[in-house]
């Protein structure tokens, strides 16, 4: 059933259904290939009807070339996030860059803080038609609160990373009375500072627990929103005093002059009259990012995932998905799948350290 | 048919199945922290009052009568006689095809099950000339290839015993 | 202003757009019409279309199909008692009535033209308050949400003539069953007993196929004939007789109409809610012996949905455009498209891409405004499947119904949510349970739950976090008048009548 990605590469039918029907007819009378015996080894009494072949062809495809049809991308948080719109995005321009047509489909699955949309890839079929996007450290969080039924994070096989990680910032809305950073330190001392977060265990919320717990100001988190827009809308609308949130998405909305920003947690901050990490005098927060690994289901073969990873890093250097993404202040660039394993376990390294503050809120 | 109180036995059932199903939910409840409890559980305790009335007011005594007159009047005594009612021999086997198709759907995948399910109907319940039934199920099994699996692309459940996770 | 709507109009004008718009409504009709597929199917499939066209054609093409949707949904909904997607489950209660009785074409007919005058109010209603629609927004935090929610349960459960008790219990039950999955507020998931599916909670869509089509086709299959049981009436349908109904029961549409409006403005509120409360609304406010008819086929409970449904799905472009909030999956769909063609949902939008934004409120609207017309159209061919045997009928229906159920997201799981719910949606009927109920519970049970919980954070816990609001406070004086509204109206009747009766003893 392995094949090398350069086997499967070189046959590129046009029309997927008359393909999948001239395929099937090819393997049948070739009657060789593995996959296809296989395949009818276990169809037992229903191989006999001729009738039927038609209809199923969709291992016969597998074998015969990748992608054969649409690729799931499975998106941990609802639509109109920051991971969201970074997906949807992309997919078209990564679909142009498979070695053969087909549509990447991003799909939504909101429950858990994304650990449902993640424990079902993990226990995806590893064909290469089933991908998602991390959240990443938040979902070493909620692999701890799952125990290890549920998924395992170093198992997943990578494929690549939508663009460097993003620090954090801290906005209040734009009538807050919170007017700058000593404004909210000064609040702190009052009372604890109300934060919008999504789930107890998304990335963002971490982010709002650790930085809070660095710079020592008190929090009390609004829980159950459903996603960054969703959460920086409360903010603005005074359902929480600030909102702690990844670079890209927080810019949307100070743009449009419906957001303050009172602090950067980079090193260094570009964003003017603000401090930032070195000046908070915290350089620790800089560790604190949001990650955007691209990861399949354990098992699946490293050549699916090279024509994958690929696809991505092509789509990411495509000149439109640049001008894209500075005008929405990230930079794009991916990783090879080694660079995004790499990565996720130093995230995991990071992670170990602040489980303690993460897992007793 | 065998009644309790006036009336017919098949009539308590949903109620009494409501309540049991609210307890396990219930107990379940309880299992969760105060927050995550609170409003399912006060829901549950409504429910189960409610579903109580339900039956008290089902029974033909003065009491059910009153409950269902100042609760429910639509379904005072005198208007459910009126009500048609059909054998339940019937309504069980109906049931049966929708459940035996569901579960052809789990285990053989959907364009197996399609084509059985509407040929079996047709030839069991519908008493068709096997040519109908063929060609029925052979419409809505190309009905749905060509709509889900070549225009949409989707791929079709291939059933538990074909693969299928 | 007044020149972005017109450079929308005139961007519309072109043969191109033109064209692509009727494509999208026909694929929006048909899509809207199969349960299971609807809007967002549809947009997923024409999306890679999308990449090689303009900005403004894949727009004029998305605002096609999404006016197209509604009256698709409607057909199947009056028909075969199968709401095509599920805000049309509101118009199937007194719709498909009326198709057993032999007047599928008249609610048709209705249902089309309330579709056109719907969406032309919802759009004339969204371009007026387009300029502060972000603060409309703005207005509904977690406490306004949850006493919405609250007050949407009330109205929908006080609808149901005569069946109080019986639809409380099915609201109680659709709230079990929406409490059921993740729960976003305090983490962990309940009542999932260890099924991973039930994580997410009973998806709404394949529950409502179940409560509605199967039930029914298990109905069909007991009873045997064919879904109209009066050929005759079936045959004299015309065209312009249900077009007549909506212009003789115009506050309907206008109440559905605003409803709708409204209703598509608050963030994260679906179509259902607009159609079903537009359908109480609409019982509430009829005259005490027209009550009775209700869910027996009367014409106002199929125009009233239906004005809803096209005029929420303009204003709901609100959120989704202005905040990244989308009100549905078909929106959220559709933000993709938006994404790809380089206009980033969010703040931002209403002002870098006005031209575009207006031209596709007109798609929006041309579109259903044609999908009317081509339904009208439809209305004599489409009235002849009421008189189909039942016993082909049915497992045809069956097949198309729970296919589309596993087509939502490719889960086998909701096959079984959706025979599951059609054995309930079947014993409902059976044993006399109101519908109306369990559905608006289903879809709000969750995030009122949420929103209760949120509202109690904001509030440090405080009740007064709901009456130092004014929305809030009136949302809250709204739903309990409601309450009490009634039970004071009968405590006067029947003070009158005994007045009346001593009257008559003294004389």
């Amino acid at each position: 059933m392995k094949k090398s990605p350069e086997a499967i590469l070189d046959r590129t039918d046009a029309a997927p259904a008359l393909a999948s029907a001239s395929a099937y007819w090819r393997g049948w009378v070739r009657g060789v290939d593995p996959a296809v015996v296989h395949h009818w080894s276990r169809r037992g009494l229903f191989a006999a009807l001729g009738a039927a072949v038609i209809f199923d062809s969709h291992q016969a495809r597998a074998a015969e070339k990748f992608p054969a049809r649409n690729i799931q991308f499975i998106i941990p948080y609802a639509a109109g996030g920051g991971f969201d719109a970074y997906v949807r995005y992309i997919a078209p321009v990564m679909e142009q860059n498979l070695p053969a047509r087909a549509s990447i489909v991003p799909v939504n699955i909101t429950a858990g803080s994304g650990s449902r949309a993640i424990s079902q890839l993990y226990r995806s079929k590893p064909d290469g038609y089933t991908i998602g996007i991390f959240d990443v450290p938040g979902m070493f969080i909620e692999q701890a609160l799952q125990g290890s039924n549920a998924y395992d994070l170093a198992k997943f096989a990578w494929i690549g990373t939508m663009g460097e990680g993003e620090r954090y910032l801290l906005a209040v809305g734009a009538n807050s009375p919170l007017k700058n950073f000593a404004d909210v330190r000064a609040l702190s001392a009052k009372r604890p500072i109300k934060f919008a977060v999504t789930g107890l265990e998304g990335t963002a919320t971490a982010a709002a627990i650790i930085s809070t717990e660095v710079l020592g100001l008190r929090r009390q988190l609004i829980t159950g929103y459903r996603g960054s827009s969703d959460y920086i809308v409360a903010a603005i609308r005074g359902d929480a005093d600030a909102a702690i949130s990844a670079t890209s998405t927080m810019m949307k909305f100070a743009r449009a002059g419906q957001i303050r920003i009172l602090a950067s947690f980079a090193a260094h901050s570009a964003i003017p009259g603000i401090p930032d990490a070195t000046a908070l005098g915290k350089p620790e927060l800089d560790q604190l990012t949001v990650e955007r690994p691209v990861g399949a289901p354990p098992g699946t073969p490293a050549g699916l995932c090279v024509i994958l990873s690929s696809a991505l890093a092509k789509a990411l250097a495509d000149r439109k998905v640049v001008t894209w993404a500075a005008e929405n202040d990230v930079i794009m660039t991916s990783r090879t799948p080694q660079q995004t394993a790499a990565l996720v376990a130093q995230q995991e390294s990071f992670f170990e350290r602040w489980k303690p503050w993460l897992l007793h809120v | 048919m065998k009644r309790v109180l006036g009336t017919p036995v098949t009539d308590y059932m949903p109620a009494l199945g409501l309540l049991a199903v609210t307890a396990i939910y219930l107990v379940t409840a309880y299992q969760y922290s105060p927050d995550a409890r609170a409003v399912p559980a006060g829901v549950a305790w409504v429910m189960m009052i409610l579903v109580s009335f339900d039956l008290v007011s089902r029974t033909r005594t003065k009491i059910g009568a009153t409950l269902m007159h100042w609760l429910n009047p639509a379904g005072d005594a005198d208007k459910q006689d009126a009500v048609k009612r059909y054998p339940v021999l019937k309504q069980i086997v109906a049931v049966a095809w929708i459940a035996g198709f569901a579960a052809a759907m789990l285990l053989i995948g959907i364009l197996y099950a399609v084509p059985l399910y509407v040929f079996s109907s047709l030839l069991i319940q519908g008493r068709r000339p096997l040519l109908v039934c063929i060609g029925f199920a052979a419409a809505a099994t190309l009905m749905i290839w060509l709509l889900f699996d070549v225009v949409l692309s989707l791929e079709l459940y291939p059933g538990i015993l074909f693969g299928g996770a | 202003m007044l020149d972005m709507w017109l450079h929308g109009i005139e961007g519309l004008l072109q043969f191109r757009e033109l064209a692509f718009l009727a494509l999208g409504m026909f694929i929006g009709l048909f899509f809207g019409a199969i349960p299971g597929l609807g809007g967002a199917a549809a947009l997923a499939l024409l999306m890679p279309l999308t990449y090689g066209l303009e900005p403004f054609t894949a727009l004029a093409l998305s605002g096609g199909v999404m006016g197209g949707v509604p009256m698709g949904g409607s057909i199947t909904a009056i028909l075969l008692n199968t709401p095509g997607s599920a805000p049309n489950a509101a118009t199937a209660i007194d719709g498909y009535p009326l198709a057993q009785q032999g007047k599928a074409g008249l609610a048709i007919g209705a249902a089309a033209s309330a579709n056109s005058i719907g969406g032309i109010i919802g759009t004339v209603s969204v371009l007026a308050i387009l300029p502060v629609a972000k603060n409309i927004v703005l207005l509904f935090g977690p406490p306004e949400f949850f006493l919405l929610a609250l007050l949407g349960l009330v109205i929908v459960s006080t609808t149901s003539r005569g069946k109080l008790l019986r639809g409380l219990i099915t609201g109680g039950f659709g709230l079990m069953v929406a409490f059921i999955g993740y729960n976003d507020v305090s983490g962990g998931e309940r009542f999932t007993y260890g099924i991973e599916y039930l994580w997410d909670g009973v998806h709404l869509v394949p529950a409502l196929i179940g409560l509605f089509a199967v039930a029914e086709m298990i109905n069909l299959y007991v009873k045997g004939g064919s879904v109209a049981n009066n050929a005759a009436s079936v045959k004299i349908t015309k065209m312009t007789s249900g077009l007549m109904q909506t212009f003789r029961h115009w506050p309907t549409v206008l109440r559905g109409s605003l409803i709708g409006t409204v209703v598509g403005a608050v963030p994260g509120v679906g179509g259902v809610v607009a159609s079903f409360l537009s359908y109480s609304m609409t019982v509430q406010a009829a005259k005490e012996q027209d009550r009775d008819s209700f869910g027996k086929g009367n014409i106002k409970g199929v125009i009233a949905p239906e004005a809803a449904i096209n005029a929420k799905d303009c204003s709901s472009l609100i959120p989704t455009l202005a905040f990244g909030i989308p009100g549905g999956v078909e929106m959220a769909v559709f933000m993709g498209i938006l994404i790809v063609h380089g206009m980033q949902p969010g703040p931002l939008l209403l002002v870098d891409h006005q031209v575009e934004i207006y031209g596709l409120i007109w798609a929006l609207t041309a579109s259903c405004v044609l999908a009317s017309f081509t339904g009208l159209m439809l209305v004599k061919p489409l009235s002849y499947v009421t008189l189909l045997d039942a016993q082909i009928l049915a497992p045809m229906v069956l097949c198309v119904a729970f296919a589309g159920s596993y087509a939502i997201d490719m889960t086998i799981e909701n096959v079984i949510v959706t025979a599951v719910f059609g054995v309930i949606g079947y014993l409902m009927v059976r044993f006399d349970y109101p519908r109306l109920t369990i559905v608006i519970a289903l879809v709000l049970g969750a995030s009122a739950e949420r929103n209760f919980h949120q509202s109690m954070l904001m509030g440090d816990g405080k009740w007064s976090i709901y009456l130092n609001r004014p929305i809030s406070a009136a949302l809250l004086a709204a739903t309990i008048a409601l309450l009490v509204i009634p039970v004071v109206r009968a405590m006067l009747n029947q003070a009158a009548n005994r007045k009346i009766l001593v009257e008559k003893e003294a004389a």
